[in-house]
């Protein structure tokens, strides 16, 4: 339908912008002292990309996920996985059925808008395969049916970077179809404190509305994909690509594949301050969250990741 | 931060968003500037339509009004249907069309509501431009209207830059200034030259140049007519447009004996001088006889009359003219476009040393029962003077002893013309002169004929040509003498001796306008040469100076088809040209050259104590600066703006950079 679709008016990015400050500050209500993270999961959520959050226990991983998905009005299911999973807990099974004599499909948990994969490290490789395959692929293949997935999809996966017992971490090439991978890290103390005054977080999070609803979440998905990156801006994309491929405390690089999801990430992000352009501010705002999981670094370097990826920007000269 | 200032923008809405103050302030001026040439032109009602056209846009504008309903506008157009052919009596003339153009431009002012509207009026406004053309091919118009293209493009300029400009979020004039606009405006006029001198050089010809349709139109001159009442002439010398000019070969004949003759009066009704109806040529001239002629080409403007002018005695006539036997020169076409003609005269040959009992009878009409007075003293001076030559010197002195004075406000005659004029009010012009003089010697008995025509003009020094205006129109007589032919007698010279030397503005010291002094017309007899040149070079260039512009190139006798194929080939290879340099451009404006300008800004900041990080993102930068120069808040955000529009917002304009290199110098 061109025709209607050339009438609607375009929603201009001050909307994006009205329709996201909102939205943060109602999560940054919940989740408290967090606010930067809490726009990196945003911008992920915007494009459309899927965010691991890494931390120990207890510093709010579930209740970001959750607060999230109240709060753009997704529908959302949880799946905690332990080692004993089967690929079928996650998609969904046939059951046959005895009074229609025919076989039944039950979705599994990841037919919804937002799944939180909660210590996803605990699941076998052939689950957590599983998981990730449905995340890049946005459908399941399921007895020879092909499935598609809710639109917007999105996985929230968490895993405990310390305790390594019992786990399957996961390897490389999986853990590159996440987006970004945040790091919850403490409170601080001010916020800490807010949070022991306020000690009901299970009814504040009962009382959370949706400010942003699914047909707006994919309205704002559709404008970051158009926002304009100019040459000169590639140029510091690829620059900074190239930087991770020749650090000498990395034994691979970012792939394209990376690059790509880096240019992603800036572009929701300069759609979220408002702009029709990324600037080089963008990129630098989402490189760590976008490339750090995804660097490896030698045995014994000095420097973890993190470090690495916030040495690069501080290197790689702007074009 | 002022970057935010992009924020609520959106280009596609923009673009298809309404003209701003500024665009219709620019279209508006165009507009107007466009029309005026016409307004003598159209109806009356035209001008209050504009405006109110005007005034009610802008009102609008300022107002946030919807524009006015459909049915409204319809019948508005039907009125002006119907208006204009009230006032031309057709929808099919070149004026009505015209008219017709302007009311509707008038009326799609109304209903500017998206830029694509303002794009038709800009396309409109051009093509307006165009039509002034078949009314009026002077050289100052066609000044005028290089100024007006020039407003008319840096308008479609304004309107390119209006969403870009809205995005910056500055006002108008920060954004790009009046005077950048016109020498940008310029500069694009300037390219097309190239492409214009082609078009003028090789467009296929006609014989003559297709200016003069033959139709009345308002601005014609009527110049010298074949008739002749008192006040004729008086409209002429208000009239201070040229008439022709002349370049003469070798001897220029002194100012006195600068009479061009058009056509010779015969008949008299008491009040009129009218032709006679000759048929015939002039007798022959023998190619001895011809001792110490003057050489000339004559340009004529154009008239809506048939008459040539010359001096005595033409010997050649000009081509596709005829000469009567009473040297009245005529082409059978009015001479409706800019006509040059040579000519050659001897003024030591006589006129008619014969003259046929026709002419004798012709030349001494006088209407019965008029001018009694006259008559009376005519019979008078018969009988006291023997020779015809002492009647005519009698009545010169006459002229010039008895009172008479030339006046542009004689006192009115009644009747009996001459006879008011002789004996009573004994002023007037040379219209009163010749005909009171003429009908005298007719009742002498002396055959005496009235010549109309150009006296004087004025000799321009530098451009060797002389040029008379219309207000060098004058009346003169001639008398046939035994053995002497046809003598000119001119009875003003015995009055006002200055008309014939000075010319008939200079007579007087009044001025005729406001703008009448002597050193604009000073002013404007230098001109008048440009003038020429325009007229010689380019408006009269038809196909045999195209032919002889050609022929040097090795090009003989160029057919439509060859011409349109060198045309084709010369603006291709112009065009292909311009598309070179539109790339280079292109490329000149690259990232670097903007990154260098952006390093400048970055060592200026290091002058005053900013340094900064290769890493660091223009924004962040900024903020640096301005944290520690809040002084310089303000250029410092118009530098990264200008920057982060070129670099990153894909806004590759020139207007941005040169914004951008002005905020740079108001750092330094």
């Amino acid at each position: 339908m061109p025709e209607t679709q050339a009438e609607t008016p375009v929603q201009t990015s001050a909307s994006a912008v009205e329709l996201l400050e909102p939205f943060v500050k109602q999560l940054s209500q919940v989740v408290v002292g967090k606010e930067h993270l809490i726009r990196l999961a945003t911008c992920c959520l915007i494009a459309e990309g899927h965010l691991l959050i890494e931390d120990i226990p207890g510093v709010g991983k579930t209740t970001l996920a959750k607060a999230l998905g109240l709060s753009a009005s997704l529908e959302y299911n949880r799946i905690q996985f332990t080692s004993d999973m089967l690929p079928t807990d996650i998609l969904g099974l046939s059951i046959y059925s005895r009074q229609r004599e025919a076989f039944d499909f039950h979705p599994g948990p990841i037919f919804s808008q937002l799944v939180l994969a909660d210590e996803v490290n605990r699941a076998t490789p052939k689950t957590q395969s599983a998981l990730l395959e449905a995340m890049a692929e946005h459908q399941v293949s399921i007895e020879g049916l092909t499935r598609e997935l809710p639109s917007p999809f999105f996985v929230i996966a968490t895993q405990n970077p310390v305790d390594f017992s019992g786990t399957f971490p996961l390897p490389d090439s999986q853990l590159d179809r996440f987006l970004m991978r945040l790091s919850m890290g403490y409170p601080d103390r001010e916020a800490e404190r807010n949070l022991l005054l306020n000690p009901n977080r299970q009814q504040m999070m009962d009382k959370l509305k949706p400010v942003i609803d699914a047909a707006s979440m994919l309205q704002l998905q559709t404008q970051a994909r158009s926002i304009q990156a100019s040459d000169a801006l590639i140029d510091y994309v690829l620059a900074l690509v190239h930087a991770s491929r020749h650090h000498s405390a990395l034994q691979t690089g970012m792939s394209p594949r990376a690059s790509l999801a880096l240019l992603r990430s800036s572009r929701a992000w300069a759609l979220m301050q408002g702009r029709q352009f990324v600037l080089p501010e963008d990129v630098q705002a989402v490189f760590v969250a976008v490339a750090s999981h995804r660097f490896n670094p030698i045995s014994g370097a000095e420097l973890s990741a993190v470090e690495i990826a916030n040495q690069m920007l501080d290197e790689v000269p702007v074009p | 931060m002022s970057y935010s200032s992009y924020q609520s923008v959106d280009l596609p809405k923009i673009a298809a968003s309404a003209p701003d103050m500024r665009t219709m302030t620019w279209l508006l001026a165009s507009l107007a500037l466009v029309v005026a040439p016409h307004i003598e032109r159209l109806p009356i009602w035209f001008l209050g339509l504009f405006l109110a056209a005007c005034a009610l846009r802008i009102w609008q504008l300022k107002h946030q009004r919807r524009s006015i309903p459909g049915w409204i506008k319809l019948c508005l157009t039907l009125l002006a249907l119907a208006g204009i052919w009230l006032e031309y009596g057709t929808l099919l003339s070149r004026q009505a069309n015209t008219g017709l153009l302007c009311v509707m431009l008038a009326l799609k002012v109304m209903e500017t509501a998206k830029r694509r509207d303002v794009y038709l009026l800009i396309s409109m406004a051009y093509f307006v431009a165009i039509t002034q053309f078949l009314f009026n091919q002077s050289f100052y118009l066609t000044l005028y209207l290089l100024g007006v293209v020039v407003v008319i493009t840096a308008t479609l300029i304004v309107i390119e830059h209006q969403p870009i400009r809205q995005l910056s979020g500055r006002s108008n004039t920060q954004f790009i200034s009046n005077r950048h606009l016109f020498q940008s405006a310029l500069r694009m006029l300037l390219y097309g030259i190239p492409l214009m001198a082609t078009l003028f050089l090789f467009f296929p010809r006609l014989e003559s140049p297709m200016w003069g349709v033959p139709q009345k139109s308002l601005n014609a001159k009527t110049g010298i007519s074949d008739e002749m009442e008192p006040g004729n002439i008086l409209k002429l010398f208000i009239d201070d447009s040229p008439a022709f000019r002349v370049e003469f070969e070798g001897v220029i004949p002194p100012q006195s004996q600068r009479y061009w003759r058009g056509p010779t009066l015969w008949n008299f009704d008491g009040r009129k001088w009218t032709r006679q109806r000759t048929v015939g040529n002039p007798p022959s001239i023998d190619p001895e006889q011809i001792t110490d002629p003057f050489r000339y080409s004559l340009t004529m403007e154009p008239t809506q009359n048939h008459w040539v002018f010359g001096l005595d005695r033409i010997v050649e006539v000009p081509d596709r003219t005829r000469m009567e036997t009473d040297m009245t020169m005529y082409q059978r076409r009015p001479i409706t476009s800019i006509t040059t003609l040579n000519m050659i005269s001897d003024p030591d040959i006589p006129l008619d040393l014969e003259l046929g009992p026709m002419f004798r009878e012709a030349a001494l009409q006088l209407p019965d029962g008029f001018n009694p007075l006259t008559q009376a003293l005519a019979d008078q001076w018969r009988k006291e003077t023997e020779s015809p030559g002492l009647i005519v010197q009698r009545a010169i002195n006459m002229f010039s002893t008895e009172g008479f004075e030339y006046s542009f406000t004689p006192p009115p005659i009644g009747r009996n013309s001459v006879d008011d004029f002789l004996f009573e009010t004994k002023s007037g012009y040379c219209e009163y002169y010749s005909s009171a003089f003429t009908a005298l010697m007719r009742a002498a008995g002396i055959p005496s004929r009235v010549v109309t025509g150009y006296q004087g003009g004025f000799y321009n020094e530098e451009s060797e040509y002389l040029l008379v205006r219309q207000s060098d129109a004058h009346a003169w007589s001639e008398v046939w003498l035994e053995d002497r032919g046809w003598m000119r007698v001119d009875p003003t010279a015995a009055v006002a001796a200055d008309r014939v030397n000075l010319g008939a503005l200079d007579t007087f010291e009044r001025s005729r306008g406001p703008f009448d002094y002597e050193w604009m017309r000073a002013l404007r007899n230098r001109f008048d040469s440009l003038q020429r040149f325009w007229n010689q070079q380019v408006i009269n260039f038809d196909k045999a100076r195209q032919h002889s512009l050609l022929k040097p190139l090795g090009i003989e006798d160029m057919t439509h088809k060859q011409s349109v194929l060198a045309l084709t080939l010369i603006s291709s290879a112009i065009l292909a040209l311009a598309l070179w340099r539109l790339i280079r451009q292109q490329e000149r404006r690259d990232p670097d050259r903007i990154h260098q300008l952006y390093l400048a800004f970055q060592k200026r900041m290091k002058k005053l104590g900013v340094e900064s990080s290769p890493a660091e993102g223009p924004i962040d930068f900024a903020r640096r600066c301005k944290a520690n120069c809040p002084q310089l808040t303000d250029q410092i955000d118009r530098v990264i703006d200008a920057y982060v529009q070129l670099r990153y917002a894909g806004h590759q304009h020139s207007a941005v950079e040169r914004q951008l290199k002005d905020a740079l110098r108001t750092l330094s």
